[in-house]
């Protein structure tokens, strides 16, 4: 695995030659790191939860992860590993953030030059970021979404871009960062037979990746893109104008939006959910809702990981991110009762199940969305509905 | 008895550089330390490395040239005092704690 391939576009930072070596350094010590989870931690979890009865060879409940946690927080090597992965997290932001402080300036002249001229950026400097967002630093970025310095700052946004890139590489889609937008083409096909929106939202786009993914498979249609972050959005607004693909941004909070009643045929985000919190999740479905039009289809990408369907080694493993890497509700969304909360918010004609990682929705060979699926990145966990009245 | 909510929670820290996982909690800057280390490591083995290839691919010596390389008495006995030296230095934090008898000789 090597940190570059051959698409990319003018926002993305250019490491120098020690800063690529460096990612490099990066991705080999976390395939390590990985290894270890899966060879050493992994027996230890199971060894833990038979001691204290709990299923290993089938799902065990996911309420049952609390405990065996709480016995794995003394493990050595349970701890030599959350030490190690955190470490090496903690060295990808410096490694991104070097290339990003270099290349600051040129990127912030970039979106000055280049504001406005397919699409749009509204910000609302006096909008109060929600709580789960400032709470931690997400993904244990220094400042997570909420970093902003003021005059024009992308700093967030260019190391998130960066960040993710490598740190999924191989899951969603290299440096363009948008695996998932196809991804949830594929979906939209698949499950509702979306053939030509004329009114698109993206909730949380954060950089803009997946958001640019959809716009380029509707291009008639009319896309908007709403994040809480505003050095995000500047970020993803210069980097949607470098690639020419035309995108209304705009500051707001995915839970109350200032778009009108019934003012979209389609309301999607991607990852979004686990950022966000138990209080806020159906909150922002019901305001999926009052945003659709009657007909229209509502749909979420969500990490593949459903603790019910997963062996409670890999439920440890992955849970581990709700307490250590700024992800807070991630296990609440990996346990949340999707069907239940949709049914709620009023949504018919619910698909919800798992859709395989596709960078290209047209390919005939590509996998169909099906409702079970697998806890990797092969594959998406997605839900959505159609709102009928 | 636990419920979901407890992962709403996530942990009490809300600073991730922070957390602690090993005991004593020194450890884990300890860890990190050599790890950044490795990082530099790794990036400097590959500079040197795109050095030898650029000078190969610009007719000069290269990777061959270094392998095959072997230092005269003279040199060998320089980079010998070098390594000394860098020994000492890594090693001087166990000197101040166990000075040695040396003053008694």
């Amino acid at each position: 695995m090597t940190a570059e391939n051959a698409s990319t576009h003018a926002m993305m930072v250019r490491p120098g030659h020690d800063a690529r070596e460096r990612e490099q350094f990066f991705l080999s010590l976390r395939g390590w790191i990985n290894g270890f989870a899966e060879e050493v931690v992994k027996p230890r979890i199971r060894s833990h939860a038979r001691d204290a009865d709990i299923p290993v060879d089938v799902p065990a409940a996911p309420g049952q992860r609390f405990e065996v946690r709480r016995a794995c927080e003394t493990d050595p090597a349970y701890l030599l590993w959350g030490s190690m992965w955190a470490s090496s997290q903690k060295l990808l932001w410096n490694y991104v953030g070097q290339s990003v402080e270099a290349q600051h300036e040129k990127l912030r002249q970039a979106f000055r030059d280049r504001q406005g001229r397919v699409g749009s950026l509204r910000l609302s400097p006096e909008m109060q970021l929600p709580r789960y967002l400032t709470a931690k630093d997400v993904h244990a970025m220094p400042g997570g979404y909420a970093l902003d310095r003021g005059d024009d700052d992308l700093r967030a946004g260019a190391m998130y871009d960066r960040g993710g890139a490598l740190f999924q590489l191989q899951a969603n889609g290299g440096v363009m960062n948008d695996g998932r937008g196809h991804t949830m083409v594929a979906f939209l096909q698949d499950a509702f037979a979306v053939t030509s929106p004329r009114r698109i939202l993206d909730l949380g786009c954060t950089v803009g990746n997946s958001t640019v993914a959809l716009a380029q498979h509707f291009p008639d249609a009319e896309v908007h893109a709403v994040d809480a972050s505003p050095a995000m959005l500047r970020y993803a607004h210069a980097r949607a104008e470098a690639l020419g693909v035309p995108i209304h941004f705009s500051q707001q909070n995915a839970e109350h939006t200032d778009f009108e009643d019934g003012s979209f045929d389609l309301v999607v985000s991607h990852v979004m959910l686990h950022e966000t919190s138990r209080q806020a999740l159906p909150r922002i479905l019901a305001e999926c809702h009052r945003l659709l039009k009657p007909g229209g289809v509502m749909a979420h990408l969500e990490v593949p990981y459903r603790y019910q369907d997963m062996l409670i080694d890999d439920v440890i493993i992955r849970d581990w991110q709700s307490y250590h890497n700024g992800e807070p509700f991630w296990g609440g969304c990996c346990t949340a009762d999707f069907a239940g909360l949709l049914t709620t918010a009023g949504f018919d004609d619910q698909r919800i199940g798992f859709q395989p990682s596709t960078r290209d929705p047209a390919d005939p060979n590509r996998g169909r969305f099906c409702s079970t699926g697998e806890p990797n990145f092969r594959y998406w966990f997605v839900a959505g509905g159609r709102r009928l009245d | 008895m636990s419920t979901d909510k407890e992962s709403d929670e996530g942990s009490g820290s809300t600073s991730i550089a922070g957390q602690a996982f090993l005991n004593p909690p020194e450890l884990d800057a300890l860890l990190h330390m050599v790890l950044a280390l490795a990082g530099e490591v790794a990036s400097l083995r590959a500079r040197l490395d795109t050095h030898e290839r650029l000078n190969e691919a610009a007719g000069g010596w290269g990777n061959t040239e270094v392998d095959a390389y072997v230092p005269s008495a003279e040199i060998a006995r320089q980079r010998a005092a070098l390594t000394d030296e860098l020994v000492a230095q890594v090693t001087s934090p166990i000197k101040m704690i166990f000075p040695g008898d040396d003053h008694d000789r």
